[in-house]
């Protein structure tokens, strides 16, 4: 009789007790962020470091964390879930003078794909991949990006264990 | 402790042959009506899980009935079945998924108490053998985004119902049914499950099976409880 209600409890404890599942583990592959790596024009295999600073296109206060002036030879970059483009400004040297005037040479890449939501798990719910992605540079005077080449054809932003473009400068 | 349960032993020891001693001289003086002493009833006990009744009361996000029924087989083997419909929606910060469908269990379930004369209570242990055939709505979602730089993130709205989905299970069930009132049992059971086949909707998975209530990550583990109210319905008396 002891042992069946030492049981009873024990079941009642583990099916009120915190379920991990509800959470969704950081670790968990969700939403990948597209990958891109900075590669010199003329020996175009190896990586290149530039000075950017990466902001929201309209919105230029707006700048995407860890890429505040930052020397870096790769960004990465999230992705809207809800429309298939994202516009992003990239400046190269960015430098705020003590009057106030901004310098450095600002381009604005345009980031077009294909929306995919895909099953993650109960905590996770849906992540989003995307699909045929293509890299806009706008022209503009002076553009410091010259070329942006995906790794693939058709390049899917899948994970996040590899780069996914490259921008030739 | 020990001490203890040696005492409670001896004294459950004393007061069992005091009895058998009473019973014994009673016996001598009535021989003649002893022989229906030994019987006990037999037949088909039915009813429902109030739990429930009572959470289809309670939880917006819940209906579900269930008629259970055992009939005794032995003196201590009873075969047992429950047969539900449940409906259930699963609502996490960005999935809402609500399940709903039918299901039928049955197996045996053997009875561990010793009852005194005239007395029909039972702590009993058995299985299950569960199936259940459902469908699952997914009704809402929003993509889940470690990076919040571009909110909102995207949220879709049309619901898409996935149908013919199905699961079987083995269920270990322990519990308790007593008798209230004459031929009224109520009773509380737990129940351990494991999944061993499952249909799964595509791109989604089964959050929720009627029946087998919810599921897990971790595994193919679930686990239910019943409050149960039955009435005993004698048949004949062996």
């Amino acid at each position: 009789m002891k042992k069946i209600i030492t049981l009873l409890l024990l079941f009642i404890a583990i099916s009120f007790s915190c379920e991990r599942d509800d959470l969704c583990d950081e670790d968990t592959p969700t939403t990948p962020s597209l990958i891109v790596e900075f590669r010199d024009v003329i020996l175009v295999e190896n990586p290149k470091n530039v000075s950017i600073r990466v902001e929201d296109v309209d919105d230029s206060t707006r700048v995407l964390t860890n890429y505040d002036d930052v020397t870096e030879d790769q960004m990465i970059l999230p992705l809207k879930t809800d429309v298939d483009e994202t516009k992003y400004r990239v400046y190269k040297n960015y430098n705020v003078a003590t009057d106030g005037t901004i310098t450095g040479n600002p381009d604005v890449i345009t980031i077009q794909y294909r929306r995919k939501e895909i099953y993650v798990s109960r905590a996770c719910g849906f992540k989003t991949i995307f699909e045929n992605v293509e890299i806009i540079i706008e022209p503009d005077t002076d553009n410091w990006m010259d070329f942006a080449a995906p790794i693939n054809d058709n390049q899917s932003v899948l994970n996040e264990n590899e780069i996914h473009f490259t921008i030739l400068h | 402790m020990k001490m203890r349960s040696i005492l409670q032993f001896s004294i459950s020891i004393l007061i069992f042959l005091l009895c058998l001693f009473t019973n014994a001289q009673e016996e001598k003086e009535t021989i003649a009506i002893d022989s229906i002493k030994y019987t006990q009833k037999y037949g088909l006990r039915v009813g429902t899980d109030i739990s429930k009744l009572i959470r289809t009361a309670l939880e917006d996000d819940y209906q579900g009935f269930e008629l259970n029924a055992d009939f005794r087989l032995t003196k201590k083997i009873y075969i047992a079945a429950e047969i539900g419909n449940e409906k259930k929606t699963t609502t996490t910060d960005f999935l809402n998924v609500t399940a709903s469908g039918s299901y039928i269990k049955a197996g045996i379930d053997y009875n561990m108490f010793n009852n005194w004369l005239g007395m029909n209570n039972m702590i009993y242990s058995g299985f299950r053998t569960g199936f259940s055939t459902f469908s699952q709505t997914r009704n809402s979602y929003t993509v889940y985004n470690q990076n919040q730089f571009w909110q909102p993130q995207f949220t879709n709205n049309n619901a898409e119902e996935y149908g013919g989905l199905s699961a079987i299970w083995l269920e270990l069930i322990i519990g308790i049914k007593a008798e209230v009132l004459n031929n009224l049992f109520v009773g509380i059971n737990a129940q351990l499950k494991g999944t061993f086949s499952k249909k799964q909707p595509e791109n989604l998975e089964n959050l929720y099976i009627p029946g087998f209530n919810k599921t897990y990550d971790s595994g193919n583990f679930g686990v239910g409880f019943g409050y149960t109210v039955s009435y005993f319905i004698p048949i004949f008396t062996k």
